[in-house]
């Protein structure tokens, strides 16, 4: 019954294990195409200060109804614990719930995680209520931590933000995916719709993305590309692969060959 | 005034006809000045001005930008002012994150810095 496998997320049930990012379209109404095409219920979204001398007419909210989205906020571009705290304390008290993507952000080229604050930040937000998704390292230790002081899943990533490398190190999502009892999401590095499935094949429980598809030539057709890759992927975990071995076995019988 | 002779020494046809004529549109009735150009999606708040000199008025920095507001403005009367009464907002006051609900008894006073934010396309 695959069409009842649903993934469950801080207490809520999604049938799409593909979560978008919402930057870089050309318009919101791209931004909502790619997200149907996605067949995605859950997107993210960044906190930014409003133009106050243009607010425009248009908001990204006005293309993405909460009845159909679930809106996760990020921390994108936050530096310090302190700095993602009152970010998502910002977008709780804005309406869209209380699923945080929580991001600390280490390294300015590589834009790789400041796990420790990453941690520090993590505690203070459980504490305040949230339902807290760590962007962190392919680091099993580190999706521990976070997953025993309460996160409602861990997020490491496959590769650095935007680079569409694909997954680096899947003997550690491996790892990641049997110790965890919260979900595995992929967030970062996938490039294309193998990187995808490859991810589910692993065992993960969904995969996070933005740049994969927003910067495709056809943002579109990559978008319904990545949410097949994702369905692909997930049954082929289903299904149970067969063991890689070295040599060959015939498919064909041997019994019943002409002489 | 609505059409001007222009002399086509640089035109392309201008040697054989002489003068080329270009059509301009008529003046339309709003003046169309850079100032008014700005001020087409007006909002009610005043341009910025020392309050110290006008105490009808108390000098706000929103989002880094200074403002000016009546005397006794709330929160509320700012995001109303900004046309982002119906949109998902959050609203810091000297970086204390002030509540929805509280936006109405929220008065702004001389100097106070407001943060206004919402939510943008981000991965």
């Amino acid at each position: 019954m695959v069409d009842a496998d649903t993934f469950s997320l801080a207490g809520r049930h999604f049938r799409s294990r593909l979560i978008i990012g919402t930057g870089k379209y050309a318009s919101f109404a791209e931004t909502r195409r790619a997200a149907d095409a996605a067949g995605v219920e859950i997107v993210t979204v960044a906190v930014r200060r409003v133009n106050v001398t243009d607010p425009g007419k248009e908001n990204l909210l006005d293309h993405l109804p909460l009845d159909r989205f679930t809106i996760l906020p990020n921390t994108a571009g936050c530096y310090t614990a302190e700095d993602a705290i009152r970010t998502c304390r910002l977008a709780r008290e804005a309406g869209v719930g209380k699923l945080v993507k929580l991001e600390v952000i280490g390294d300015e080229k590589t834009l790789f995680p400041d796990v420790p604050a990453t941690i520090e930040a993590a505690k203070a937000l459980v504490a305040e209520g949230f339902d807290v998704l760590p962007y962190v390292t392919d680091d099993p230790v580190a999706c521990k931590r976070l997953e025993e002081l309460g996160c409602a899943a861990v997020m490491p990533l496959a590769a650095p933000i935007g680079s569409g490398l694909g997954i680096r190190n899947p003997y550690n999502l491996r790892i990641i995916v049997e110790q965890s009892r919260v979900p595995v999401i992929v967030d970062a590095g996938v490039g294309t719709a193998s990187h995808a499935a490859e991810a589910l094949e692993l065992g993960c429980d969904a995969v996070l993305m933005n740049t994969a598809i927003a910067g495709a030539r056809d943002p579109i057709l990559m978008a319904e590309a990545m949410r097949l890759g994702v369905e692909a992927g997930r049954k082929a975990f289903l299904a149970g692969r067969i063991p890689a071995k070295l040599y060959a076995t015939a498919s064909s019988p041997l019994e019943g060959l002409i002489r | 005034m609505g059409v001007r002779n222009v002399s086509a020494a640089t035109g392309v046809d201008g040697g054989a006809r002489g003068v080329a004529r270009i059509e301009w549109s008529t003046p339309t009735s709003r003046p169309r000045t850079p100032d008014a150009a700005l001020f087409q999606n007006h909002h009610p708040v005043v341009t910025p001005r020392p309050s110290r000199y006008d105490p009808a008025l108390v000098q706000v920095i929103v989002n880094d930008e200074p403002r000016a507001l009546p005397a006794g403005a709330t929160v509320a009367e700012l995001i109303d002012s900004l046309g982002l009464g119906p949109r998902r907002v959050a609203v810091e006051v000297n970086r204390t994150l002030v509540p929805r609900a509280a936006y109405t008894a929220t008065p702004l006073a001389d100097g106070d810095a407001v943060e206004i934010i919402h939510f943008v396309g981000g991965g």
